[in-house]
């Protein structure tokens, strides 16, 4: 079935179809929410939140290409991750003085070498809101302005969020490295 | 050359999760149940919208500028003015005081006649004195007292002692006048409770009796109005979830009323109070400039200042009351935005409540607050 197909039985309120959309987009939208969300439980409920709201909203949907439906409800699912993360982001404070060293980039060759699965906790272990700021700009491709307005930060605070973040991820990289010589 | 963070890209945008057992059922079973919920989902509307028509059509049923007549002793408690001494102290009854003052015209009229006619007696006093004097100079003897069945004997022991009884009294007439006038306006004095003023004159209310419009002289309050006070806040929202907020802050108000004295004309009364309010908010429509919200929760006014006219007067303690709350925010940015919240509050009766005010009337209170709130 087509993108466009599905959409239109979707539309028509198909079960059949519902169930297909679920089935051809959950797993990537998991791994999406796995990487916003610390604990699997909650990247599981949040994934499937996002698939519910992105059946209620399908009518909103414009179809633009290929790939355009997942691009439609990944964003959904990266809107009710950052929602969570902003309203809890005062809860937790993060002492890391890690974040402030100057650690030098890991090589690309061995980081290749990683497991995806490992690439997921070592982001999954980083506080939310530089979880957030990396994933949203380093994997999801948004702008500094735009998760300054979607984290409700200053674009020079989602700046040095994020080489915390780096700096964060490069020690853990750097350690995993190191443990698997 | 590729970075690591390129890395991290690559591997992750399309990698793909194995979903755990049952994933789709439970989906299914979600998507379900919320469909349900979406078709009563007009119900979570029309619950917060039917409670603000229904809080409107209470206030304007039940809004009402408070005019109110209250007795001596209230302000009697409050004003820092010493009291006058009253004779005869009579609580006054407003019916009756009415009455009196109606009376005063009539009363008027009469008081020159009734002097006119105190002043004949006064002057019949000498004549009257004279003739006296004159039957006790002429016969003592021939002054007899002498009963219808009394005995001949008898009298005569009563004619011996006459002559005792008869002796001529030497008194001047001027100071047998000046003695009987004195008493005549002694017993005109004790009959009547007398007040006077600075001056010495003698009111007309106390000639014709009237203590408690005599105190009502002195400048006691007769009739308050008054006006819906006017709120400013400062507030600060802090979300517990994306509808959920608590707010705190703090919020100045200003309690005007125009008071009428009897005598003095009209005053006003300015209060000033600094609220902190602690509230639950719910917000049930949320856009991109435009917030619209309900809550309830509890204030606490502190007095800072009250005044009559240009003297400062004894201020309230602190007022707690339970509020409930329906309004509106416009955001300026993504912290600050502006809020126009009409509120209904209730206020418990408190011995900290020693001022008379829009509340202190009705506990059950209309007002309407405005101010800047910032969003954490």
């Amino acid at each position: 079935m087509s993108e466009q197909e599905l959409v239109q039985k979707c539309c028509a309120g198909d079960v059949i179809a519902q169930g297909e959309l679920y089935t051809q987009y959950a797993g990537r939208l998991l791994a999406l929410c796995r990487r916003y969300c610390s604990d699997p439980d909650d990247a599981h409920d949040l994934m499937q939140d996002a698939m519910i709201k992105a059946v209620e909203k399908i009518h909103s949907f414009t179809y633009r290409g290929n790939g355009s439906l997942y691009s439609w409800i990944s964003r959904i699912a990266v809107n009710m991750a950052v929602s969570s993360i902003r309203k809890h982001r005062f809860l937790r404070i993060s002492l890391d003085s890690t974040a402030l060293k100057d650690i030098p980039d890991p090589p690309p060759e061995e980081v290749v070498d990683i497991p995806k699965e490992t690439m997921l906790e070592m982001i999954s272990n980083m506080p939310p809101v530089r979880r957030a700021v990396f994933n949203m700009y380093c994997i999801d491709g948004y702008s500094h302005k735009e998760i300054s307005e979607k984290l409700e930060i200053t674009e020079k605070g989602s700046a040095s969020t994020l080489a915390k973040a780096r700096n964060s991820l490069k020690q853990q990289i750097a350690d995993y490295l190191k443990k698997n010589e | 050359m590729k970075n690591w963070e390129e890395v991290f890209k690559e591997s992750l945008e399309d990698y793909s999760s194995s979903l755990p057992e049952g994933s789709l059922e439970g989906f299914q079973g979600k998507l379900s149940s919320h469909s349900r919920s979406l078709s009563m989902k007009w119900v979570w509307w029309a619950v917060p919208a039917a409670a603000c028509v229904a809080m409107v059509a209470v206030l304007l049923y039940d809004h009402r500028i408070e005019e109110s007549v209250t007795g001596v002793d209230t302000i009697a408690q409050v004003m820092e003015v010493p009291e006058p001494e009253v004779l005869s102290p009579v609580v006054p009854c407003e019916r009756e005081a009415q009455d009196k003052i109606a009376a005063i015209p009539e009363i008027l009229v009469e008081i020159p006649e009734k002097i006119g006619k105190i002043r004949e007696e006064i002057e019949e006093i000498p004549e009257e004195i004279g003739e006296i004097s004159e039957e006790v100079g002429e016969t003592p003897e021939e002054i007899l007292v002498v009963t219808q069945d009394a005995d001949p004997e008898e009298c005569m022991v009563k004619h011996e002692m006459a002559p005792k009884a008869l002796d001529k009294i030497n008194v001047s007439i001027p100071t047998t006048g000046g003695v009987i006038g004195g008493v005549v306006a002694g017993l005109l004095v004790s009959s009547r409770p007398s007040e006077l003023d600075n001056s010495g004159y003698m009111s007309p209310s106390s000639l014709i009796g009237l203590g408690d419009l005599s105190s009502l002289a002195n400048g006691k309050l007769v009739e308050y109005k008054h006006f819906m006070p006017v709120k400013l806040g400062l507030e600060l929202r802090i979300p517990l979830s994306d509808r959920l907020y608590v707010t705190t802050g703090g919020e100045y108000s200003l309690y005007r009323s125009s008071v009428e004295r009897f005598v003095t004309g009209t005053e006003m009364q300015n209060v000033h109070y600094l609220g902190v309010p602690l509230r639950l908010d719910w917000s049930f429509l949320k856009r991109e400039r435009v917030e619209l919200y309900t809550g309830a929760g509890s204030c606490v006014d502190f007095c800072i200042a009250a005044s009559h006219g240009d003297s400062s007067v004894k201020k309230d303690g602190a007022i707690f009351s339970v509020v409930t709350v329906g309004g509106a925010l416009l955001k300026l940015n993504q912290h600050l935005g502006l809020y126009l919240e009409p509120q209904l509050s209730w206020t418990p009766s408190s011995s900290c409540m020693h001022l008379e005010t829009y509340r202190t009337n009705d506990p059950l209170m209309f007002t309407i607050s405005s101010g800047i709130r910032f969003t954490l």
